[in-house]
């Protein structure tokens, strides 16, 4: 359903109650217009009946007056009758006088000379009710026969000693009353009448017949109520509503008959006012509503249009979408999700171009591997021909055979190192650290690539520091990152380069720092040369050999001691600097098993207790301690610790903890209870290194907690340096 | 053997390949002479053109199809044969092609027959005596 069709149900069926509403209010309008003019009509109807029941009672007062003649109480009918002549000749719609007795017999005819007279005739029922009632009467309409024209008849009884004799009576022309209608003046079209209590015409504006019956519809309306309204068609044949009224003086009925479209035309008229008023309004709804739709549905009608182009749109709004509040929050809802929409595809490329690239970095690391072994499958394929060759000397294949062992070799590394690279990657390169000296790690590792140097005819120059270096470290793999760092020196190198190795430390840390006059690193490739792929923009110029895996091991095998590497260039051609930095765990001062006392601040000989469940353990370490200078006593388990213990007060036990019977802990109790065994410097030895275990051996006693295997220049040193704090302690005792 | 020896100048970085090519070139009965990279390749063609250049593309200080198209520019005479040590399909197609344009006569991949060098070799030469 559209938009618009909506708006135009919502109208209507707003409309639709007030329509009806409308049409109640214009039937009550129209039927109150009606009764207004049945009112007025009626009122009409009674003042014209008013004015027809004064003329009546008129006449009757006129008779009255007659009737109560002193010559007629006297019995002087003569004069009477000339009295009777005088008053008919005041009333000229009066066609005679006569006096009747009650029985019926006729005394005086005004109409006639005196003492004649015509036999009384007609309507005889108005007499009969004066005679009966005692009261005046009017009769109906009757052409009689003493007056040929008709005429109505007023009757009224005359008293004689409380009796009634004689019934005086006029008959009156009818159109004496037409005149009194034609008095009320009624609009031309209407229809004024007067009928008898028989329902014929007295009287009727326009004329007709007098005593010609009413109309079959007024007569019903007539005999069903006294007083109303009737509806029906005149004589004429004209639709006409007739309010009318009965009098009660004659019992006669006054009815105005009006034609109906006279009626109606009020009626109609408000009718139409409300038609038309129901019109517009509908009108003025449709319009509006068309309006608003139209208002509505251009702005959502555009943001519709625009909601395909919203992804690639910029933020401005939509055009015609500001004018009504909610269309306004709909657009810049509808940009918000375009926004978010755009955002979010901007992630997914951004996210796809990096997999690519890594995609990209993995197929040329493929190449390169490719490369890098088939590179020895040169040289072996080369010497198995020579070999094969039957012209070649004695010394060729000797150093064909080297050929193939080398390149075997090669290929061996190169293997290990994409192991290693794996173990790294996957976080499983086992080290075995040890304690070891910086001298011979460099030693190995240009041994190593001595090959390589003088292949390239390179010059190596090597600057150690004066002072023995030592470090906590895999010396194979630290060799490997020295000789790594040398090859790839000695390869991007021109024939006849200088490559130079220096060490130097600073604090705690030692940098190593492999440098050439080579072919440098372009700036824009610095900061990946470590990366696993990193080959892609470097171009052939680079491609060979190590930086493929060889720099990106290096790098892993530095950072699993703790260390960091960096690459320095100036640029292509200007040579490249690669700086190791290693952290120094040990101050180491003298090389290891060195000769007995060594002439130091502290020379000192300690009494030493060496106690271990392995043999082995006991008699090296009491025989390294021994070579220091040291007084060393040893036992084979926690009770004979004690024991000689508090035979010896030694002033250091070295003690081990996982021992049957009495393990370390429970020794070191014991030790210290000893008289004097509070001072001594109880150390552990032992092959657990975690922190609840350092956490436990303190707990115990333990002075300090040592892991083996032991360095015995650490030993040594911290022997003296606790033992001369203890020392100072005991000394002064 | 009554013309005079054909020279061949072997460039590649690898000092076994290189010494072993050697032996096979002279057993073969050419006059061997041997680089470790493109710029002293280029530096022994100075003085006296070889007949013809065995060249590793992939090359650390020199590009090898620098090289290439170095020795084609002084020496146009020269033959110049190009090995490639990748065999991955992904790059090397396309560098070996490289190399023809560069004006490599052939192009063989890594490691190379030498015996079917040494036919590659022989056709060179032979199209360039005519």
């Amino acid at each position: 359903m559209k938009l618009r069709t909506g708006l135009f149900v919502l109208v209507a069926g707003a409309i639709t109650p007030l329509l009806a509403a409308l049409l109640m209010a214009g039937a009550v309008l129209i039927q109150h217009e009606r009764e207004a003019v049945a009112r007025e009509a009626l009122g009409r109807a009674r003042s014209a009946m008013s004015a027809v029941d004064a003329e009546l009672r008129g006449s009757l007062t006129t008779l009255q007056a007659l009737a109560s003649s002193k010559h007629l109480a006297g019995g002087d009918l003569r004069e009477f009758y000339e009295e009777a002549r005088r008053v008919m000749a005041s009333q000229p719609a009066w066609l005679n006088i006569g006096l009747t007795t009650v029985a019926g017999v006729q005394m005086i005819d005004a109409a006639l000379p005196y003492g004649q007279h015509k036999p009384l005739s007609g309507d005889e029922a108005s007499f009969q009710q004066a005679v009966r009632t005692g009261r005046p009467a009017i009769g109906n309409v009757t052409g009689g026969t003493a007056v040929p024209a008709p005429s109505i008849r007023i009757r009224v009884p005359v008293f004689q000693q409380g009796r009634i004799r004689y019934v005086l009576s006029a008959p009156i022309m009818p159109s004496r009353l037409a005149e009194v209608l034609r008095a009320q003046q009624i609009p031309s079209g209407w229809v004024i009448a007067l009928a008898d209590r028989e329902r014929n015409f007295v009287a009727r504006i326009p004329d007709v017949p007098v005593g010609s019956p009413v109309s079959e519809s007024f007569r019903a309306a007539i005999d069903r109520e006294p007083e109303g309204w009737s509806a029906g068609h005149t004589l004429e044949g004209v639709a006409t509503y007739t309010p009318y009224v009965t009098s009660a003086l004659s019992g006669w009925v006054l009815g105005i008959a009006i034609p109906r479209s006279v009626v109606d035309a009020g009626a109609r008229k408000a009718t139409l006012v409300a038609g038309a008023g129901i019109l517009i309004a509908l009108g003025v709804a449709i319009g509006l509503a068309f309006l608003f739709g139209k208002r509505i549905a251009a702005p959502i009608a555009a943001l519709a249009a625009a909601g395909g182009r919203f992804e690639s749109s910029s933020d401005a709004p939509t055009p015609g979408a500001e004018r009504i509040d909610e269309i306004a929050r709909l657009d810049r809802a509808l940009h918000e999700a375009a926004r978010t929409a755009r955002e979010r595809q901007e992630r997914l490329q951004e996210q796809a171009t990096q997999m690519q690239e890594a995609d990209r970095r993995k197929d040329e690391f493929l190449a390169m591997l490719a490369h890098e072994l088939r590179n020895p499958l040169a040289p072996l394929r080369n010497a198995a021909w020579i070999l094969r060759d039957p012209r070649t000397s004695e010394a060729e294949a000797k150093w064909s055979r080297e050929v193939i062992e080398r390149q075997v070799r090669h290929m061996a590394r190169l293997l290990d190192d994409l192991l290693d690279m794996s173990r790294i990657s996957r976080g499983r390169l086992e080290l075995r650290k040890e304690r070891c000296a910086l001298a011979s790690v460099v030693d190995s590792a240009r041994e190593t690539s001595q090959p390589a140097i003088e292949e390239g005819g390179h010059e190596l120059t090597v600057e150690l520091p004066a002072e023995p270096v030592h470090l906590e470290a895999d010396p194979v793999r630290l060799s490997q990152v020295v000789s790594n760092l040398l090859n790839n020196a000695a390869r991007y190198t021109p024939a006849g380069g200088h490559i130079r190795l220096r060490a130097e430390r600073r604090g705690r840390e030692l940098t190593l720092t492999v440098s050439d006059d080579g072919v440098g690193i372009p700036g824009h490739m610095l900061p990946h040369v470590f990366d696993m792929f990193s080959q892609g923009d470097s171009g052939i110029a680079r491609s060979s050999g190590g930086l493929g895996i060889g720099l990106a091991l290096t790098r892993g095998l530095v950072e699993a001691h703790g260390g960091t590497i960096a690459a320095r260039s100036q640029g292509s051609g200007k040579g490249s600097e690669f700086i190791v930095r290693l952290p120094i765990v040990t101050e180491a001062a003298t090389p290891a098993p060195a000769p007995p006392v060594e002439a130091g601040k502290d020379a000192r000989m300690y009494r030493i207790l060496v106690v271990d469940d392995v043999e082995e353990n006991v008699v090296s370490l009491a025989a390294v301690l021994r070579g220091m200078g040291h007084d060393v006593h040893t036992a084979g388990g926690g009770e004979e610790a004690v024991v000689a213990a508090a035979r010896l007060l030694p002033e250091v036990v070295l003690l081990d903890i996982q021992m049957p019977h009495i393990n370390g802990y429970d020794a070191c109790r014991h030790i210290r209870g000893i008289p004097g065994g509070e001072s001594i410097l109880i150390v552990a030895v032992t092959g657990r290194g975690q922190e609840k275990d350092r956490v436990d051996s303190a707990r115990a006693g333990f002075d300090h907690h040592l892991v083996k295997p032991v360095d015995p220049e650490e030993l040594n040193a911290l022997i003296r340096r606790l033992g001369a704090k203890r020392g100072r302690m005991t000394g002064d005792r | 053997m009554t013309e005079p020896k054909r020279e061949i100048l072997v460039i590649d970085d690898e000092h076994d390949t290189r010494e072993s090519l050697r032996i096979i070139l002279e057993a073969a009965g050419y006059g061997v002479r041997a680089a470790r990279d493109g710029s002293e390749g280029l530096r022994l063609q100075e003085s006296n053109p070889a007949d013809a250049v065995i060249t590793d593309i992939f090359m650390p200080v020199a590009d090898g199809l620098e090289t290439i198209r170095e020795i084609r520019s002084r020496s146009p005479r020269t033959k110049i044969i190009a090995v490639s040590g990748g065999g991955s399909a992904v790059r090397n197609p396309a560098y070996l092609e490289t190399a023809n344009f560069a004006g490599a006569h052939a192009t063989l991949v890594k490691p190379v027959d030498p015996d079917e060098l040494l036919a590659v070799l022989r056709n060179c030469l032979a199209d360039g005596g005519q």
